[in-house]
């Protein structure tokens, strides 16, 4: 089951994504997830979700770096 | 190849018949205890006025698009991706046929603020268009722009 408490981040032009797995998806672990959702070519990283911040307020200003 | 006539079929423990046929050869009533797997289109009436074929909810997701991102519930979705502030992808589990289905999305306000939100799909956002397996949407408050709401409910119907 993808891990609900795990984020699966990349980078591309426009800042950071953050793939929020789904909750009861016992087929799926979160590397199959980060496999089938980040673009090809592109790098990921898998992070706690506690590692994410909760204020959103400049949301589209995040940088990340592993 | 050899043909069982008759009306009924019952389970010996079944307190009614589980399988009952009419005269015109068509199941008159049919109990499925687990999953129904059909093949080609489900017609049915319901009240509609005539027998034709029904179109589903393909997948349908509800999450919470503050804070910490996190769905609440969902049916064949994945994941969904936080590409920033009211901007989202949602990631199917098992893709859809094609692209050409419709997405609805709705959306819940926080309390005290004037309720008028738009749910934008892809085709009208310039960053990318639907795919088999994901969809790209937004959601904008009428004079705030993108905007993350609490309540994000969406459904897929193909």
């Amino acid at each position: 089951m993808a891990d609900t408490n795990k984020r699966i981040i990349y980078t591309d032009s426009n800042g950071v994504n953050i793939v929020v797995p789904a909750p009861n998806n016992p087929d799926l672990t979160i590397e199959q997830l980060q496999s089938q959702v980040v673009p090809d070519g592109v790098t990921s990283y898998i992070v706690d979700k506690s590692d994410v911040p909760t204020d959103r307020s400049f949301r589209n200003a995040w940088t990340y770096t592993p | 190849m050899s043909t069982l006539i008759t009306t009924n079929v019952k389970h010996p423990s079944s307190s009614s018949n589980n399988i009952v046929l009419d005269a015109n050869g068509k199941v008159n009533a049919l109990k499925v205890a687990t999953d129904l797997e059909i093949d080609n289109d489900l017609k049915f009436d319901s009240g509609y006025g005539s027998t034709v074929t029904g179109y589903g909810v393909r997948a349908w997701c509800t999450f919470n698009g503050t804070s910490t991102v996190a769905i609440d519930a969902h049916g064949n979705v994945s994941s969904i991706t936080d590409h920033g502030t009211g901007a989202y992808t949602v990631n199917f589990s098992t893709a859809m046929p094609d692209a050409h289905y419709a997405i609805i999305g709705g959306i819940i306000g926080q309390y005290g603020e004037e309720h008028t939100y738009t749910f934008v799909s892809s085709p009208w956002d310039p960053n990318t268009a639907n795919t088999t397996s994901a969809s790209r949407f937004s959601t904008e408050h009428y004079s705030q722009g993108y905007k993350d709401f609490d309540h994000i409910n969406i459904i897929v119907v193909r």
